[in-house]
This record gives C-alpha cells, structure tokens and sequence, in this order.
C-alpha cells in the first residue's frame, strides 16, 4: 500500500514535469517585430521612407559635417571639436575622425530595402509606391554622390548584399568614371518618378529638380583637374592609383568633353528650376535690418524659409551647440562667439566695385592694414571698408553693426580688442580667433524674445540649402570657361550672381582694368566668384580638392588680427592664428577609407598617401 | 588489614554524610568528564575524575595496582558512562553511592543463565550512506560479526552489554544494550584522517577518497579576514581560483573572480556559484559571513562540472550552510569587530604653482591657442598671497578622509533535539567611505554601507527515513552616499587642478547662493567643474533587499530497493532594490579681473561674477527601483549501495528547471522570463576505495536557441587510482600515506552570450532611426534600424576539459595536490566582424559559433601541519595557480598581411599597442622616420613608433595597422598565496601573502591636461618629461600637450606596465582566555611592485579611482556551549 503511494506520487511528479517541457522554453511570443512588420501598412511604408533619408550628413553640425567650418574660410575657438581635426591634417586612416563610409552604405542598403518590399505594403496607392522608389533611387544616387566626393572611386553596390558571401568574393572598387556613370544615370531614373517640387510637410525630400542640380554637380567634379587627369595643364595625381588587378582607377588623362558634358547638365538642371519658378531671391520682404534691400537680399537668401533660390534643403532642426549659435556675438556666455573669418577670406570679397582688391585701382591695397574710421563710428581696418555688399552682410569686423535681436536691440555693434564686448578676455573658448565674426546663415531674428539661453527658436530655425540657383549658375559658367566655347554665356551667368550682389557685371568692372576676355582670368574669376557667392556653404573643402590648389590654401596657418591687443595700436596688427595647419599631397585630396575595411576586403585597396 | 578498617571508617562517616546532605541520585548523572590518556594507570584517571567531577573516590591501592592501563579519550562525557568506559576488561569495578565513587573488586560472575537479546541494524556514515564492513563487536565477548554491503548486521548481546562499532577512519563508538532490539549507528569520520571527509559535489556529496574530478575545498575559517566581502578571500586560499579586487569603494569593492581563468570571449566568464543547492549571483556570495558557511567547494574539471551542463563551464562553486545538530545545549558564537580602514596608496599631484609652470610649458610648446597663466596669478599663487584670489588646492585632501571607521557583528546560535535542528545566524556589517562631511549641508552624503544579514536553517526528521529542511538567507543592505557616483567624484577631483578656482567663497554680499568657485569655458552650465560642489550638491540612498527561501526534502527509498531515495528542493530569491538620489543646482562664481583690486595692506577687493546661469538650489529628488525574482525547482532519485563489501555503486538521476524574471523590465526582450531546464544523472563505482569511476552528465535546454538547436548532451567521464591502498604499497604508507591518481575528461556547455538573449532571431526596432521634413522643419517619421539579423544555427558552446591529478600525503602531515588542466572551448559566440561596411550592415551584428580557446594550466596545493609540541603548532598552506589561454580562432578579418593585429595565437584580454621606440630628437629626425598616422602633430619629444608592417606593405608609415600584442593579459595568469599559522598555548599567529604575476596594464585617462577639461598633473609626470630643457629621449613623459595629442596616449608599449605584485594580505594575532578570544588583524598591509604610481591590483586606468583599502581590525569572538 505504501509503495503504491510512492509509485503513484512519483509517476505524477514526472508526467508533470514532462507536460510542461517542450512549452516552458518557448518563451518569446510571435508578437514581436519582424521585417515583415517594416511593411505591413500605409504608415509602416512612410515611416520606412524616412528611415532611408536618416544616415544624411547633417551639413551644418560639427559633428557630422566634415566641409562647414575646415577650410580657410574661417578659423574657429572650438579646435578641440571633432571637425577641427581636419584643417589640422589630424585624421588618418586608422581614425577618420568623420567618416561616411559605413553610414552612407548602411542608408545604401535599406533604399534597396525599400524598392524590393514597398510594393507589398496593403494600402498604398501605386503613384506612392512609385514615388517611394522615385526616392530611394535619388537616395541610393546622392550617396555614391556623397562617397564618391569624399573617396573617389568607390564600391558601387546595386543590390541587398547577402552577408553569407564568402570573404574571397569581396567586391573591388569601381573606376571612377563608373562611378559617375552609376550616378548620373540613376539620378536621371530617380528625376523621371519625382516631382520637380515638394511643399509643406514634404518640403526636404527629393525633387527631380534636385536631382538634376546633384547630377550637374557630379558631373561638374568630374570634369575637373583631380579626377580629369589634371585639367590638362598639370599631372594627375593618380598614375599609381590603380586596383588589385591593375586598373587604373581615377582617369589619368584629360578629356575636355567632361566639361560639355557638366555645362550642359548645369544648363538643363537651370532652365528646368527656372522653369518651375526657382529663381534668385531678390526685394526680401522680411522686415528689419539690414536697412540696405541687397544686403538684406543676401542675408536672408540663405535664412529665408521661403527664399525661391533654394533647391533643396536639409530640413532636420538645428540644435543648441550648432552652427548659429556659435556664430552670434559673445552675450553672456549663451552666445559662443567663435565662427571667424580669416584675413584670407576677408580679402576674397570684391571691392565695392566688383574686382579683387588687388586690382582695383581706387582701393588702396598697399595700406588696406592701416587704421580708418568705420561707418558706424570709431577705428577699423581700412581692408574693411570700400568693400561688397555680400562683405558687408556676411562679415562682422571691428566696429560694424551685427544684426541680431538682443534685449532693447536689433543689432550689436561688435568690438573685438582684448577687454571689448567680444574680445577674448580672460576666456579659453568663446571667442574669435581672428577678431571678425561670421554673419551668414544667422538668422537677424535669432535671438528675439529670449533672455539668456540663445538656442533657435521655431521662427529663426530655417531649413539649411543644399543645392541652390546661385550655384548652378556659377556651375554651368565654370564648364562653359573651362571648355572654351561660349565665354559670353559663361559671363551672363556669373553677372546674374553679381547683379543679385549688387556689384557691376564682369565686362563693367573689369572693362576698366583691361577686360575679362581670356580663359585664365576667367577661370580666376568665376572661381573667386565662387568662392564670395558660396562661402560657409559646404563647398569650399571640395572646390579647393578639385582645381587641386588646396595644398597652398589650406596648408598655411590662419591670419587674424591680434586679438590680444588691448588698444588699436596692437590690435589692428596682422597675426598668425596659433592653430596648426596642415595639408598633406596628394594623400588628403581624397578622404580615407578607414583602415578596417581595407583589412576586411583584400579586394579593397586605400586612396594613396594613406 | 590497615587499609580494610580505613575504608570502614571513611564508609561510615560518608553515610552519614550523605543522608544530612540528601543529594540527590540522579544529580552525578550530569557530572561530565573528559579524560584523554593512552595507557595511562586507572590511578592517574581517577585523580583526574575527583578534580573533575568533586566527587570522592575509595579505593584500595593493592586492588587498583591490579588494574590494566586504560586508553581512553572522552569530551565531556556523562560521568557513569566515562567511568564504564575505565573499567571495561578490568577486574575492578564500581559504584557511585551519593557523591562518593567506590572501587571494588569485580565480583567472580556467577554461572546464571544467560539472556540474550537479538539486536540488528544498520551502520550509516555522516551523510547517511550505509557502510559495509564495520566490526560489530560486543564488548568482553568474543561476538564479533560484520555489517553486510546494505550496513546491516545482527548480534546477540545481554542486557547492559557494550556493543562497539569500529571502522577504519572513522571514530568507535559504543552503545549499550538497553532491550531495544534495533540498534543503528552513525559514525563520524576521525578528524585524524582526511581521506574520509566529505566533500560536496554537484548535487550531492561524497567523500574524498572516492572523489575523482577536480575540485578545492576550503575550511570556512580560512575565509575570514577583516572585509564585509566574501570574494576578497579568494584570492591564493584556492588553487585554481584567480581573483583580484580593482575597487576599494564600499558597496563595490568585491573581487572579480574566475575559477581557472577565462576560456571564451562570449561575455559569459564567471562561475556559477551554488549557494544550498541554488545558483545565486556574486553579490549574495559576498554577504555570506564565513561563521555561516559549513562548506566551501570549487568545482574545476568536467567531472565535476558536466552535471551542470549549461552553466558549469566556466566552474562551479558550492556553498553550503550550516545545519543544526542534535546537542543537549546549543552553542552560541558571537564576533564583534571594529576596524579602520585608509587608501593603500594616493596618486601623487603637482601643487598649484607647479601646475601653472607646466600648463604653460604645454600650450606654449605645441601653439595650440590656449592663453597661459600670467606670472602675476604664478607668483602670486607661489607667494600664498590670498587663497581665495590665488587658489592652491589639494582637491584630494581637501574632500577625502585619510581613513574610515567599519564594523562588524555576527551572532549565531546552533543546536537541536533528535527531531528538530536548527542553525540561526545573524550578520551587521558597516563599512563607511572616505568622503568629508561639511558644514555647509545638513546632511552627511559620505558613503555608508550597512548590511544585516540573516541565515535560518530548520531540518526535521519527520520520520526515520522522511527529512524535511528549511533554509532562508535574508540579506538586507542600506546605502546611502552622495548623489553622483563616487567614481565619478573622484575624476571630478583628477580633472581639476588646484589654480582656477577655490572650493567656495565666504558669503559676504548676502547672497541667498552657496558661492561655489569655478572658472567660464567649461562644458558644464558655461563653466568647469568644481569636484568639492558636485561632490556636496546631493545625496543618496538605495536600498536593497535580497531573500532566499529553499525547502528541500528526502525521503528514504529503500523499501522499494535497498539504498535509493528521492529528493526535491524547491527554492525562491527575490531582489528588490529602490534608490532615491535628491540633488540641488550649483551656482559657480568667479573674481571678476577687471573689479581685482590689491590695497595697500596687501588685501584684495573683488566683485563676484556668476557663471552660467543661475539654477535652483532646492534638492530634487529623483527615484528608481528594480529588482528580480528567481524560482528553481529539481527532483532527483539517488541511490547508493556496496555489494560484497568491496564493490560501491552509486546512482544519481535529477531535473531541474529555473525562471527568472526581472521586475521592472526595461524593454521587452527584458520582459521575458529568463527560462533553463534540463536533466543531469551520475553513476559512480569503486572496488575497494582503490579502482574508482564515475560517469556524468547533463543534458540541457537553453530558451536562447532555436528550438531545433535547444537541447545539448553534456557527458564526462573520470577514473582515479588509489595507489596507497594496494597490498603491495604497503611498505611505503608510513613515508607515503596517500597517494591517488585521478583523470578525467568531459564536455560542459555555456548558453549566456553577454547579456544578449535570443541571438538566433532577428532584431528590428521599427522605429530606430528617422528623419525630420517640413518647411517648418516639423514633420518627423521614424523607420526600422536592423540591430540583428537573424541566424536559426546558433548553439551551444562547449567546453572540453581535461584533466589529471594527483593528491599526495607525506609523513602524515604534508599533503600535496595538483592538478594540470586543459580545455578546448570551442564555438564560442561572437558577432561577425568581417562583413565589410560597404554591404551597408553596419551596426546590424550577426552571431555565430565561430571562436575557438585553448586554455591550459595547473593548479597545486601544499599543506603542513607540525606540532612541535603539545603547546605549540603550526601550519603553512600554499597554493598556485597557473592558466593561460589562448584563441584558436575568431571570426577577424581574413589578415593576410597583417598578422601582427590577430588575436589568435594569443591570450584573450591580451593588450594590443604600438611599439614605442622612444621620443623623437628632434624635427629633421621626425622627417626622415616613417609618418606617424596615430593622430596629432608629432613634434621633437613625441613618442616614436615602430613602423612594424613596413616589410609587408612597403608603407613608410605608422597606423593602427602596425600595433602589436603585448604584455600579458590584462587578467592574472598566476596567482598565488601562502602563509603560515603558529598557535603557542593561548596565542595564535598568522600572516598570509598573496601575489599576481603575468599581467600588464596600460596607463590611461592621467594625461595632462584633457582636451576640455583643466587636469592636474601626476607627479612622475612633472619628475621626467621631455622638455628643451630636459631633452631626454628616454623621459617617463613625452612632450607636454594641453589637448591630448592622440600620438602620445594611444595605446603603446610606453604606457605598458607589468601589474605583479605581491602582497601581504593578512596578518593577525589572537589571544584565547576560556571562551573568548580577541584578536587584531590587518588587511593589505604591504605591497611589493615595480608599479609604484598607485595600487597595481587596481589596474590600469587613471589612479585616481577609489583607492583599494588598508584595514587595521581588532575583534572579539565568544564561543558558549
């Protein structure tokens, strides 16, 4: 009797334990998300979209931006940052510091993601389908953009790779010239599924319009000397750059016809915005300062949500440490005073009657560092006066007016001696370098209706330009000067600018000193053009790159004034800025491939120099 | 004649007595006597009783000389059983009449009819296994029989008779025959003989002889020294332990540990650690008082470890608490101890004028922009003018205690009846940090760290073959500190610097502020840091609770076959834990330069600047809580017998399951129960105690894998050999009186990947990355990120181990032990890291099966008792373990070229750096050498690199691709302690070492002066740097940087330091008085190095974390009965 009890009792223990056994590891439920999940509605679809803008660079954050503020154009107090790296020539293969290469082929990857799935979403209407294709395509094209700009010839990935292929069948990289064909084309089957213009909640994605301004601006890199064998006129870089296998892998010979081709992209690009009613922002009805209609022009073309110039934009918020902020004069340590241009830059600028300062005859280039009386009272440097309006509404200097909104104010007469409002004091950051302060790209606005914490509000956040008709139109008159033919046209284009500017035409301030008819003071001039027109815009550490002349521009320390002085005798001395500088050639014309990757893939073989 | 009428008279006269005193008879019975004398005169031991007892004594001397010399050893034995003892076989015997003992001459027996009783039963062992072969003999008799295989016997005896049950290695006792029919017996093993301890193993115990895998025990009182955790003993009291402790902050400062070192790089490398029968985490080990432990065992070879299966891979370690006994009064221990504990060693820094001269020497140096100290503020600084306009500040001395007060209290009782038994301990432990206190708060936030812990333990023999146990383990644990984190206290303090501000100023404007110093163009609200402000602005208090609660019963099979039995425990933890941290704004002033103005006195006058803007001063309370809760379950059917006394065989058959569950889950993946079941069986044979083999196994389901690859068989299989109980060693046992051979082999898996679960799915967070459009820059939309793809072929690790030993008693008094091992961990987790980034998987991991480690080593023992007389003992223990492991294989890229970056070939957690050559001369040498791709200029003074790869690549240049491995790992490959302990008549001695050796480390986050902070400067660093004044090429420090200048502080073999050390641990010296004795000891007391900057047990890293601690203790510990 007992020992059936046992049996009993033991024989029930494990027929328990034995029902509960094959359920009691099955814990996760099905609930959970899945990749099916990433397409399962209308909403699920549109969310996926917007995951394939994600890996973008943000263009005016330090932390992202590698082009913003690391060229000469100015000189920063944040050179413990991480894109002060660059004009230091500190980054290396085995620390990048900024490096797209995996994010910009991460985003890549789920673009290609999309057009494989989004046609199973339940819901959505066929035009959307297309239209989310239309996007990604533009995507997948504006980051080889991206890649290709940074790294030259790059892996061009077409598919979802399958991550079980066998390490030996690891792809090599693409030449050059197929990789702009790789883009050019699929910006071309992107534009056919886009709309030329999106508006209100869409306002930032893709356009055919903005894909044909990127394909010009690709076309435009690749007629030029780095990656065109030189220009012609000197030797390229690149004789000893080929793959594993022996191919060459940036042209090494100069073909002139790259350059019709970037002129005629450029002018299909422009007559198809203008044709959609882009053009060049012009009688800003905003009120406020500046008082002066073309500097307020130039002002807020950049900061104007509603600027008609603007082709595409980076509609992503800025934040409290970024770019505008740290522009704005030194108020009470929430204004970080530190965006400076250099003398370099400072002398960019045309007189007021549209030449270089050095070839204008009426401004008195030999004692441009003298001290004279500012317009708005009290001492500056003469090299300050007599200058462009751009010059004037981008560029804060010892005694000028900065517009901005502080307490009781429209603007803040900036002074930049030792003890003065924003001098250096006693401070280790928060300060200019150069004892000027940059003023494009902030908003007059900033600032209004806040006390001490400055950070951008809704009314003075504005959507950054990528791609605007300025630069199209300086785009197509470098192809045109460089490929010879139409030199009028190519000065038709360039005036547009400088009318906008409000300085005279090319032929008017140049008809004085002898004229502008030659290819070379053409060249000299449209890229000076560009250089004023398209300053702190991302463009400058490319341009440089390109004509191959970054070596001599950003090798050298920066000039300022000497910010330590205390009295305008000291003050108004030209010094070199203490930072380092340094360029590498050929090694830092092209970024590097972080040195992992090169050890993954023995296909892959590291830009030269690194 | 003369003595016949003595003794009359003395009758008389104690007759009398006795009945004017009416003692009471049955008092004598509680008299206890304890008498140990190896042939000693019934003379002597009757003496020794009177003194004893204070009983009379009468005897005739002529009768007494008759008597036999008596062996006789008894503790505290009743008086009429001792003196029944003293006179079996003699021809005397005796009588107690009131309090007087009468010797008489045994009277010539009789002839009278003999009653003889059939008595049976069955001889057990401590752990309740019956032993064949014990003589049954029934004293004065020739009656002797023997137990039979199942330890039973049958007898005839009389009334009153002794029977005596003797058996090798254990202790004789002797029961008398009191009618009952049925007479069972324990024996308890001779403490004399080690062979038959017990040890507990994987879901049982056995004894040692029979034990045949690898494993450590420990006595508990081993494991007591002056700190509140359990782990900081480890290290050199266990061979094959590796331990080491890296932090000395209370409440953090326990040991990190492995058992044989580290095999894998899965993530999951620490021991599984079985506290009653249920795995419990680290944390609960450490708040273990040693007075509660009862055994202490680490489990290292397969053998050993198999049976666990899923989590034994990495070693198993078994705690086991005390139990009750079945005493007449209970014992009761009691320890009070009160210590003082201070930093072992204080990174030494650079006084504040000093500081000035070398931040000036960096920025001016390297032209990097930052403004230098003016030698106004440097001589003025120097010239002490003004601590509030100058400040020089110690922040170190300034905000810590040079030393902390800690105490201890454990209270525990043990006792029981036949029945019931019960062991109840109690534990308040407090250990106190080193921060100050100040008058400007109202509260104390130093660190305070008080723990009460409770273990109750409750057995009840519900019938004789029934057995039910209780055991709850309560841990409590009270914190309260400062609102920050003590670490990062401390870098507040290494990454300020003495000059820039004072800790506060006096209040004289009438501000409603604390006006705390601090300096504009700092990260932190516009302004630097001030470590004495963040340290005060708070405090905190987290509380935790922790309870396990195990029943577990036994009920005795043998019924149904003789020798089997089954068993279940049921077990429940559950850790709670609530923080609360309230904390306030700081408000940084500064002086104000331009309104600095010195009168002719020599004073100062000054307006005060706030910097940043100004924040609230009223504390702000923020909460959390967390907590989990573990359920465990196993059955198990055991069986044991012995055929024909010679052949045992043993069986074990178990299933267990476990969930666990987190209370406030922080996503859901941590929602799901964590769920483990599986089975593990034993089997197990010996002839003789000489031929011994065991086979085990678990076989485990893991919820982590797909449910195809769920389940993993885990056999392993030993045999030993005990060469001294062979006939034809016998003429070695007296030099050699053990000698055993063991070797084993078997597989043990591990499931935890790291803290990853479920790795064999995918994982999508739909709305991981996004992206804002919108000409109002408003609308925004979230997509999916792909954090992991999915791989359904993802399985068990497995662990093969081997291993062989030998275990060795000399002389009878020196015993020795090793051990060498070896194990092949293979498919070891790892993420994939060769996918290329151009495939666009960045960021999305994808695991595999893929690593491969070897590890192998030795662990040994020597232990050596000597008595050098009855006064005065001693006895040394030492132990040594040696593990080194190294990758076979690891999913890296395919390094064709660059071979000099894998892993494989080397240990894991091997370091990986360049090769420092020395500093450079000068630009020109600079120019000609290979380019320093590291990061930053390189300038004269910089450290120089080798370019390692230039032969492979032909590249003239230095990049992370020419690092190399070096040093040794960062875990210790050898650990080792030894010490001896001496006892003179009521003094005891004892000290212990203990070292490290095979380690390295790298030095880093100490560099001057951090790219946005204003760091102090290290002393060394200041002693020897590269300067033009002092161009040595060889100096401790390359060219100063104000920002850290990425050539000179990555990683290289010029910050390589070897981390060996040796020290010692433990010294202490008691005195006994009765049942107390009191004792001081010391804790770290010394340390010997080459690494001099700080404690090198804490690593590498800066120095200046809390510091490990040297303790000074005095205690008490009572003892009742």
């Amino acid at each position: 009797m007992k020992k059936l009890k046992y049996i009993i009792l033991v024989t029930l223990l494990i027929s328990i334990t034995n029902s509960g056994c094959k359920k009691f590891l099955d814990v996760v439920p099905d609930e959970r998300p899945t990749e099916k999940d990433a397409f399962k509605d209308v909403f699920a679809a549109e969310n996926f979209l917007y995951s394939c803008y994600s890996p973008l660079p943000n263009p005016r954050v330090g932390q992202s931006a590698i082009d913003l503020m690391t060229t000469d154009e100015v000189v920063t107090a944040f050179e413990h940052e991480t894109f002060a790296q660059f004009p230091k020539g500190t980054f290396t293969a085995s620390n990048p510091v900024i490096s797209y290469w995996a994010t910009l082929y991460k985003g890549i990857r789920q673009c290609y993601i999309l057009i494989n799935n989004v046609d199973e979403t339940p819901g959505l209407p066929d035009a959307t389908k297309a239209l989310y294709k239309a996007e990604a395509k533009f995507l997948i094209a504006y980051y080889h953009f991206l890649l290709v700009r940074m790294y030259g010839p790059v892996v061009i990935v077409k598919e979802v790779k399958d991550i079980e292929a066998d390490a030996s069948t690891y792809a090599a990289r693409n030449n050059y010239d197929d990789c702009v064909k790789f883009i050019t084309d699929m910006f071309d089957e992107a534009a056919a599924g886009l709309p030329p213009i999106q508006t209100g909640s869409a306002y930032g994605r893709a356009t055919s319009t903005s894909a044909k301004a990127i394909k010009a601006r690709m076309l435009l890199y690749a007629a030029s000397p780095l990656f065109n064998g030189g220009g012609g006129t000197q030797p390229s870089f690149y004789a000893g750059f080929k793959d594993k296998a022996g191919a060459q892998l940036i042209p090494i010979t100069f073909n002139k016809e790259k350059w019709k081709k970037a002129a005629d992209a450029a002018k299909e690009a422009i007559d198809f915005a203008e044709a959609q009613g882009y053009a060049l922002y012009k009688n800003s009805t905003v009120p406020g300062l500046p008082s002066n209609p073309v500097e307020k022009d130039l002002r807020y073309t950049f900061v104007d949500k509603n600027s008609s110039e603007i082709i595409w934009a980076d509609t992503r918020r800025e934040g409290v440490y970024d770019y505008q902020n740290k522009s704005t004069p030194y108020f009470n340590s929430g204004a970080y005073n530190g965006v400076s241009p250099t003398i370099a830059m400072v002398e960019q600028f045309y007189t007021e009657n549209g030449l270089p300062i050095d070839k204008d005859p009426s401004f008195d280039y030999a004692n441009r560092y003298s001290i004279g009386t500012s317009p708005f009272g009290g001492t500056t440097l003469n090299l300050n006066l007599k200058r462009e309006p751009r010059f004037k509404a981008w560029i804060g200097y010892h005694n000028s007016n900065y517009e901005i909104k502080r307490p009781g104010a429209d603007f803040v007469k900036v002074l930049f001696r030792k003890n003065d409002n924003c001098g250096i004091q006693s401070r280790s950051n928060n300060y200019s370098p150069t004892g000027y302060l940059n003023k494009k790209g902030v908003s007059p606005q900033f600032g209004s209706g806040q006390a001490q914490e400055l950070q951008p509000t809704v009314a003075e956040s504005y959507p950054w330009p990528v791609a605007r008709l300025s630069e199209l139109y300086l785009d197509y008159a470098e192809a045109l000067i460089e490929y010879g033919s139409d030199f009028a046209t190519a000065k038709l284009y360039l005036d547009k600018v400088r009318t906008r500017a409000g300085i005279p035409t090319v032929d008017a301030a140049w008809g004085p000193i002898g004229g502008a008819t030659d290819q070379v003071t053409l060249r000299s001039i449209v890229r000076q053009e560009r250089t004023i027109e398209l300053y702190l815009e991302n463009h400058r550490f490319w341009d440089l790159r390109r004509w191959m002349t970054a070596e001599a521009a950003l090798g050298v320390k920066a000039k300022g004034l000497n910010i330590q002085g205390t009295d305008d005798a000291n003050f108004f001395k030209i010094t070199d800025v203490v930072f380092a500088r340094a360029f590498r050639s050929p090694a830092f014309y092209l970024m590097p491939i972080p040195i992992g990757e090169i050890n993954k893939d023995i296909n892959l073989v590291q830009n030269p120099g690194y | 004649m003369k003595d016949k009428i003595l003794l009359t008279m003395k009758f008389t006269i104690i007759i009398l007595l006795s009945t004017l005193l009416q003692v009471s008879a049955s008092s004598y019975a509680q008299k206890r006597i304890t008498l140990s004398e190896k042939n000693g005169s019934l003379d002597k031991i009757l003496k020794s009783i009177k003194n004893q007892s204070g009983y009379n004594v009468f005897f005739i001397q002529s009768d007494v000389d008759k008597a036999k010399p008596i062996n006789i050893d008894v503790k505290e034995m009743p008086l009429e059983e001792a003196l029944k003892l003293c006179f079996l076989n003699q021809p005397l015997t005796f009588s107690i009449e009131s309090k007087t003992i009468v010797i008489k001459e045994r009277p010539i027996p009789a002839v009278r009819k003999s009653f003889f009783i059939k008595i049976s039963g069955t001889v057990r062992d401590e752990i309740g296994q019956p032993i064949p072969g014990v003589t049954v003999k029934v004293i004065g008799t020739p009656k002797t029989v023997i137990t039979n295989e199942l330890g039973k016997y049958t007898i005839e005896a009389e009334l009153k008779e002794m029977i005596e049950f003797s058996y090798l290695g254990y202790k004789t006792k002797t029961v008398e025959v009191k009618g009952l029919e049925n007479i069972d017996a324990v024996l308890e093993p001779d403490a004399a003989n080690k062979l038959d301890e017990v040890a507990v193993v994987g879901f049982g115990k056995q004894k040692k002889i029979s034990v045949v895998g690898a494993l450590t025990t420990i006595k508990p009182e081993e494991l007591r020294i002056p700190t509140s955790n359990l782990s900081n003993a480890l290290a050199g009291k266990l061979a094959g332990v590796v331990a080491f402790q890296r932090s000395g902050e209370p409440g953090a400062d326990g040991a990190s540990f492995y058992i044989r070192g580290i095999s894998t790089f899965s993530g999951a490398t620490s021991p599984l650690i079985i506290l009653d029968g249920v795995a419990v985490s680290s944390g609960d080990l450490n708040a273990l008082a040693p007075e509660v432990i009862e055994s202490f065992s680490i489990l290292k070879d397969a053998t050993a470890t198999a049976i666990y299966g899923s989590r034994g891979a990495n070693g198993v370690m078994i705690v086991t608490t005390k139990s009750g006994k079945d005493l007449d009064r209970p014992r009761i221990n009691l320890r009070i101890e009160n210590s003082v504990s201070t930093a072992t060693s204080v990174p030494n820094f650079v006084d504040g004028t000093r500081f000035m001269e070398l931040y000036n020497e960096a920025v001016i140096g390297r032209s990097t922009g930052e403004i230098p100290y003016t030698k106004n503020k440097i001589d003025g600084t120097r010239a002490n003018l003004d601590p509030l306009v100058y400040p020089n500040v110690n922040w170190y001395d300034e905000m810590f205690k040079s030393s902390s007060q800690n105490r201890s209290v454990n209270f525990n009782v043990l006792g029981g009846g036949k029945r019931i038994d019960y062991f109840m301990s109690g534990t308040y432990n407090q250990d106190n940090g080193m921060l100050k206190k100040f008058d400007l708060n109202s509260y104390d936030n130093n660190i305070s760290v008080k723990r009460y812990s409770f273990q109750n333990n409750l057995n009840a023999n519900l019938t004789s073959t029934t057995k039910l146990s209780l055991k709850i383990n309560t841990q409590l644990r009270d914190y309260s500190g400062p609102a920050s984190s003590a670490s990062s206290i401390f870098s507040n303090a290494m990454n300020a610097n003495g000059v820039d501000f004072p800790l506060l100023f006096p209040n004289t404007s009438g501000r409603n502020n604390i006006l705390f110093g601090g300096k504009t163009g700092g990260r932190i609200n516009g302004g630097f840091i001030n470590p004495f402000a963040q340290m005060v602005n708070g405090y905190s208090n987290n509380f935790q609770s922790t309870v396990i609660a195990t029943v577990d019963g036994e009920q005795k099979l043998d019924f149904l076959t003789n020798g089997l039995s089954f068993k279940a425990l049921a077990s429940f933890k559950n850790w709670s834990s609530t923080n609360t941290a309230r904390s306030r704004g700081v408000n940084n002033f500064e002086i104000n330069q331009s309104s600095l103005v010195q009168k002719p006195d020599g004073t100062f006058t000054y307006n005060l600047l706030q910097v940043g803007s100004t924040l609230a001063e009223t504390l702000s309370t923020s909460n959390s809580s967390t907590g989990d809760r573990n359920l465990y379950f196993q059955a198990s059917f055991d069986y044991n017998r012995t055929f024909a006394a010679k052949h045992n065989v043993s069986g074990l058959l178990l299933y267990n399951q476990q969930e666990f569950n987190v209370n406030l889950p922080a996503d859901f993946i941590a929602s799901l129960p964590k769920r483990s079941q599986g089975f593990a069986g034993r089997a197990t044979y010996s002839y003789d105690n000489k031929y011994l083999a065991e086979f085990n196994f678990g076989y485990n389901g893991s919820e982590n894998f797909a449910e195809s690859k769920r389940f993993g068989f885990f056999p392993s299989g030993a045999v030993g050999y005990v060469l001294s109980n062979e006939k034809f060693f016998e003429p070695l046992t007296k030099t050699f009186n053990y000698l055993k051979f063991r070797g084993s082999w078997g597989l043990v898996g591990n499931d935890q990947i790291g803290g990853a679960r479920f790795v064999y799915l995918s994982d999508v967070n739909l709305t991981g990355q996004g992206f804002t459009t919108g000409l109002s820059q408003d609308y925004t939309r979230n997509g999916p990120v792909y954090s992991r793809f999915a791989n359904p072929n993802i399985t068990w690790e497995i662990a093969e181990k081997i291993n062989l030993g030998m275990d060795l008693t000399m002389f009878n008094n020196l015993s020795f032990t090793v051990d060498i091992f070896k194990e092949n961990r293979r498919n070891i987790f790892l993420t994939r890291q060769v996918i290329p980034d151009f495939f666009g998987t960045t960021g999305t991991t994808v695991y595999s099966n893929l690593g491969k480690v070897l590890n192998k080593g030795i662990d040994a023992s020597i232990d050596y008792n000597h008595s050098f007389s009855n006064d005065f003992t001693m006895s040394l223990k030492s132990t040594f373990t040696f593990a080194r492991n190294k990758v076979i294989a690891n999913d890296e890229p395919a390094f064709t070229r660059y071979k000099n970056l894998s892993l494989v070939g080397h240990p894991i957690n091997t370091l990986l750096g360049y090769d420092a050559q020395r500093l450079f001369i000068d630009q020109a040498e600079i120019n000609k050498s290979a380019l320093q791709q590291i990061g930053g200029f390189v300038q004269a003074g910089d450290i120089k690199y080798s370019d390692i790869t230039n032969g492979i690549d032909g590249l003239n240049m230095v990049n992370s691709d020419d690092q190399i491995r070096m040093g040794a790992p960062t875990v210790p490959e050898i650990v080792y302690g030894f010490g001896p302990s001496f006892k003179f008549k009521k003094l005891d001695f004892s000290f212990f070492f203990q070292g490290v050796a095979r380690t390295s480390f790298f030095l880093s986050g100490f560099h001057p002066f951090g790219t946005s902070d204003q760091r102090n400067v290290l002393s060394f660093v200041d002693e020897d740097h590269w300067s033009p004044q002092n161009p040595n090429i060889y100096a401790a420090y390359p060219r100063l940087s104000k920002l850290d200048n990425p050539n000179n502080t990555a990683n290289s073999s010029y910050w390589l330091r070897n981390g060996a050390f040796l020290k010692l641990r433990n010294i202490e010296i008691g005195y006994t008085y009765k049942f107390a004795r009191i004792y001081a000891s010391g804790l770290n007391v010394l340390t010997f190095s080459k690494f001099k900057e700080w404690d090198p047990e804490q690593g590498g890293g800066n120095g200046l974390s809390y510091p490990t601690q040297r303790v000074f203790n005095v205690g008490l510990q009572m003892g009742f009965k």
